[in-house]
């Protein structure tokens, strides 16, 4: 059973303004997801989604097996939840937070609560409003991991910090996983946070699920292809093949991402599509992610 | 330390004992005054003032417990507890004491600033539905910004706004009533505070928030300033198409001071103009206190209750609770002031002008978390488009216009104290102020422009990230 599963989620804003449409994917046991996408891409509605902060105007929605809204407790007693955006409450001081959080789960485990307070370094009598930035992402961190859930979500967990603190972060994410079987499911800009972290990607585009393979794959089966503009070639012609997932202009070139390794690609390129003088290579997340989203499309 | 709290805040503000000892509480200091509870009216003879000061004092008692206690309720209603396993009796309690703390406070503030005006040829029950009544239309305009503000900062510290209000009272008390000088400083903290609260307005960005201390805040409150009246029809689009304020221009420190000072002249004009100055300062005062009540109830639309459970979990219960907070305003004041039967104008127009705030208030924030539009033209569409709201406007307004007359008659009374022509001016200012409030709610909630003129809005940009 997957610990995450969402099907044929549709969620609008506004009038007309469709951020998801037809989202699909899961999360099975064990596995760590990165969620990509552009800003506005739906990645954090998604997520809310999960939480059961937002509904979804149509599509199956699981968390545990839980629906987010009609189990809400139960699901959040056995998920941790770490947002860029998330606002603790100002005046409480850290000692109160954390003990508010130790109340509402019943799971919560004051040995693993002590780890972390000795591995960060924040004050328990500090108010959250006097702690650095690092330091109230650490409270969020202590407060979504310490009651050891099943699935722990991360809304842009590092956004906003320094390289050390955001490499402290992580570290910690991934020393809990050690533990073994949380799944995780997190939502970053950062390609090399996704890259260390993550087992899976699920690159969200266009309202939709553009890309769900795991991170091996992805490094091995895509490829950009870069293509001379001045040879006439058939922009719509590229692009109608299956193993196209974009292609765009830029710099006098064409410049296309395909499925496949970089053989396949230019086999495909020379033999089907007749282009001659393609340059094709297999490249970083980072770089596959900018050919997938970039502009001039 | 947290379960404590918890039931400190939960368990024991929401107890029957807690409700048990103030009713108790407020029997003995009602009987220490002369009230005949077993009656339910007060004796004709009692001195006003007596019957008036118990009352103040029982609310207030009240008020601040809840006052707290609310104010523990809004720190919990941040986006964090979207997150948290709590049940819906606790986001439901939650609601409730948030709701609970406005409602009380507001009261405070009332029998506060009755206390301190109070006279014995005044008409009691008059002014405080008069004061409440004026409240509302003052606090409707901003509204709208409580919604939007999703800041967790208060306005004015609340280690500043006390003092002040200290000493205002001190003035008041030194002073007296013969002049309009207290009302109008007060007036003026009121604006302050009431600028500074509502942060997130569509010009603000517009306007670059420098320095520090005191320089950040006239900025951030000239930028407030200008942002509200951006929002007013006509002006708003003066402001909008005027070069000064473009969105690659910035506006200079004198503009924004011209802007501030015509606000602040305006007001010190109106308040010149009646005595009913005194009370309108204590009215804005009032009304930015509530304000700050009011960001924390648009706050619990953060925690997790989709529309039909924000519906029966928070806003019926809170609907019933601001019925009975009316009533007693509109039938057992009246009844214990002045020693008369019930009124049942004061009863529909108490009841309709709770209700109704509140019904804007939890409306906004619901339509602005549920599902929040994309721009300021798509949240004014959806709210044209309210049935829910033009009703309410018709339960309110009828019967505020029953009260425009009786509260014109009280304005008359106030006039002996201010003989001369002032006095005929009087009743003319009341109605006056009547017909503003009026348009000013009408024309920062809906957007009239698009529907008669056609005049499309643009977009308006992201604000200030706080």
């Amino acid at each position: 059973m997957s610990v995450l599963e969402f099907r044929d989620i549709h969620r609008s804003y506004g009038h007309g303004q469709e951020v998801l449409s037809g989202a699909t994917f899961s999360v099975e046991k064990g596995q760590v997801v990165g969620l990509l996408g552009k800003n506005g891409a739906g990645k954090t509605t998604l997520i809310h989604i999960a939480m059961g902060m937002l509904r979804a105007q149509s599509g199956r929605v699981r968390v545990l097996g839980l629906d987010p809204e009609k189990d809400a407790v139960e699901m959040k007693r056995r998920v941790g939840f770490v947002s860029e955006d998330q606002i603790l409450p100002p005046a409480m001081r850290v000692k109160q937070v954390i003990g508010l959080h130790r109340d509402l789960y019943p799971g919560w485990d004051t040995e693993l609560e002590g780890q972390l307070r000795q591995r960060f370094n924040f004050s328990d009598r500090a108010r959250v409003k006097a702690l650095s930035k690092g330091e109230a992402r650490q409270v969020a961190l202590l407060c979504a991991v310490a009651h050891r859930p099943e699935l722990l979500i991360l809304d842009e967990p590092a956004g906003g910090l320094d390289p050390a603190a955001r490499r402290e972060f992580l570290e910690t994410s991934i020393d809990l996983l050690s533990d073994g079987g949380t799944s995780i499911l997190f939502s970053s800009h950062y390609m090399s946070d996704v890259e260390r972290m993550a087992d899976r990607i699920v690159l969200l585009h266009d309202r939709d699920v553009l890309i769900d393979a795991e991170l091996d794959t992805l490094r091995e089966s895509y490829a950009v292809a870069v293509m001379p503009a001045e040879a006439g070639l058939q922009i719509g012609a590229i692009s109608a093949s299956p193993a196209c997932l974009r292609i765009r202009e830029r710099q006098g070139t064409l410049r296309g991402v395909f499925r496949g390794n970089a053989e396949e690609v230019r086999s495909l390129l020379e033999r089907e599509l007749a282009v001659q003088g393609a340059s094709v290579a297999q490249v970083p997340l980072e770089e596959l992610f900018v050919e997938l989203l970039g502009g001039n499309s | 330390m947290t379960r404590s709290l918890l039931r400190r805040d939960l368990t024991f503000l929401m107890s029957p004992f807690f409700w048990a000892c103030g009713a108790l509480f407020g029997y003995i200091m009602g009987t220490a005054a002369g009230i005949d509870f077993a009656h339910g009216t007060g004796p004709n003879s009692l001195d006003p003032g007596r019957t008036h000061f118990a009352w103040t004092l029982w609310l207030l008692l009240l008020a601040i417990p809840n006052y707290f206690g609310g104010g523990r309720m809004w720190e919990l209603a941040t986006p964090m507890h979207l997150a948290l396993p709590l049940r819906a009796w606790d986001l439901w309690k939650a609601r409730m004491l948030a709701m609970q703390a406005a409602i009380t406070g507001g009261a405070m503030f009332a029998c506060l600033a009755f206390w301190l005006t109070y006279e014995p040829a005044l008409q009691p029950v008059q002014i405080v539905l008069a004061f409440n009544a004026v409240s509302t239309i003052l606090l409707v305009p901003f509204v709208y910004h409580s919604a939007r503000v999703r800041t967790y900062k208060w306005g004015m510290p609340i280690g500043i706004f006390i003092p002040l209000l200290a000493g205002i009272v001190w003035v008041y008390a030194r002073i007296g009533l013969k002049t309009p000088w207290p009302g109008v400083i007060s007036l003026l903290l009121s604006l302050a505070l009431l600028v500074t609260t509502s942060r997130r307005l569509p010009l603000s960005y517009q306007i670059p928030v420098r320095g520090e201390g005191a320089g950040k805040w006239i900025s951030e409150a000239s930028a407030s300033v200008v942002g509200f009246l951006e929002r007013v029809p006509l002006v708003g689009e003066w402001l909008r198409t005027d070069r000064l304020l473009r969105p690659d221009r910035v506006l200079s420190k004198a503009q924004l001071s011209f802007v501030l000072m015509l606000a602040v002249v305006i007001n010190v004009f109106l308040l010149s103009l009646s005595a009913f100055g005194l009370l309108l300062a204590l009215v804005a005062l009032h009304a930015a206190w509530f304000l700050r009540c009011l960001n924390g109830v648009s706050r619990a639309a953060y925690l997790p209750l989709e529309r039909s459970r924000f519906f029966w979990h928070g806003m019926l219960p809170g609907l019933i609770l601001l019925a009975l907070a009316a009533w007693v305003s509109a039938f057992v004041l009246p009844s214990i002031n002045l020693g008369g039967g019930p009124s049942t104008s004061s009863a529909v127009a108490g009841v309709a002008y709770y209700i109704l705030a509140w019904w804007l208030v939890l409306s906004a924030s619901m339509a602005r978390y549920a599902t929040p539009p994309p721009t300021l033209r798509a949240w004014r569409i959806r709210y044209l488009t309210m049935p829910r709201l033009w009703l309410g406007l018709l339960l309110v307004g009828v019967p505020f216009l029953v009260h425009m007359s009786r509260w014109a008659t009280a304005d008359r009374i106030m006039a002996r104290s201010f003989p001369g022509p002032l006095a005929d001016a009087l009743p003319l200012s009341t109605s006056a102020y009547w017909v503003l409030s009026a348009v000013l709610l009408v024309v920062t909630q809906l957007d009239l422009r698009r529907q008669f003129l056609g005049i499309e809005l643009a977009p308006v940009r992201k604000g200030i990230e706080p």
